[in-house]
């Protein structure tokens, strides 16, 4: 669903706060590698706050992992 | 268990060549290396403690095989900086110039439950054959294998930012695909 993009006012703190989706999948996906230091994990849930595609896409990605294991086993 | 004999192996050729293929998506690469892993338990087969199972005890055999082969492969094809550009590439392309998200993901309800439909593996295996080979092995080393950061990057010669980006990139294209291909109908 396109069309439910971050609203306007959202759009401008989440831009302020220096992480947009690009960089927060990023380090979505690099914390099923590493452990994130406090302020990337501050950033990042601040924008998951805001931001109900990249909290999609953090269900996503647990979701690939389980099912390419499940995958693996079967 | 007692100490396996060549037929009590061979049983398990199916289940070891579709997991090599899987990971090494080279079907010739896959036999060689079931063969050598087979070879290799028939040769051991004395060590065989019985604590595991038979596919437990090969899985691991041909795990050690399929790392070997990766990493000769990438002896051969050492990763390119066009290759790793093209990753990165891959990326901006599923996010706008602004750095929000292409395609919005949605919401997938309960994914789980697709675990038990057949028809969503078919889909899954499709989706997976999307991503470059290359991507695909790297991918398949993290998650199948479960191998570390630092021993994927040992194996391949890669530093830890290249891989971050080529599993970004398969989790990406993996995502998308699913989404489109079976969770959009659905949701």
């Amino acid at each position: 669903m396109p069309g439910n993009q971050v609203v306007r006012g959202q759009d401008v703190k989440l831009r302020m706060l220096g992480l947009s989706c690009k960089d927060a999948s990023a380090l979505l996906s690099q914390a099923q590698e590493r452990t994130l230091g406090p302020y990337e994990r501050l950033k990042l849930r601040l924008h998951l706050g805001l931001c109900d595609g990249c909290t999609n896409f953090r269900r996503q990605l647990e979701f690939i992992r389980a099912a390419v294991r499940r995958y693996r086993d079967s | 268990m007692s100490s396996p004999d060549d037929e009590d192996l061979q049983q398990h050729r199916t289940y070891l060549l579709r997991y090599a293929i899987v990971q090494l998506r080279d079907s010739e690469l896959a036999e060689d290396v079931v063969q050598e892993t087979l070879l290799a338990a028939l040769e051991g087969r004395a060590r065989f403690s019985g604590k595991s199972t038979h596919k437990t005890w090969l899985t691991g055999i041909l795990k050690h095989k399929i790392i070997d082969a990766m990493r000769r492969k990438s002896r051969e094809q050492p990763l390119t900086a066009t290759e790793d550009e093209s990753e990165a590439d891959a990326i901006d392309a599923m996010f706008k110039q602004d750095g929000h998200w292409q395609q919005f993901p949605a919401s997938w309800g309960n994914p789980e439950k697709s675990l038990e439909d057949k028809r969503f593996w078919s889909v899954f295996e499709a989706c997976s054959q999307l991503m470059p080979a290359r991507t695909a092995r790297v991918f398949m080393m993290r998650e199948v294998m479960e191998l570390s950061t630092e021993e994927i990057c040992k194996e391949l010669s890669i530093t830890p930012t290249n891989l971050w980006v080529m599993l970004h990139r398969a989790r990406l294209s993996l995502r998308e695909c699913l989404e489109i291909k079976w969770f959009g109908g659905k949701t």
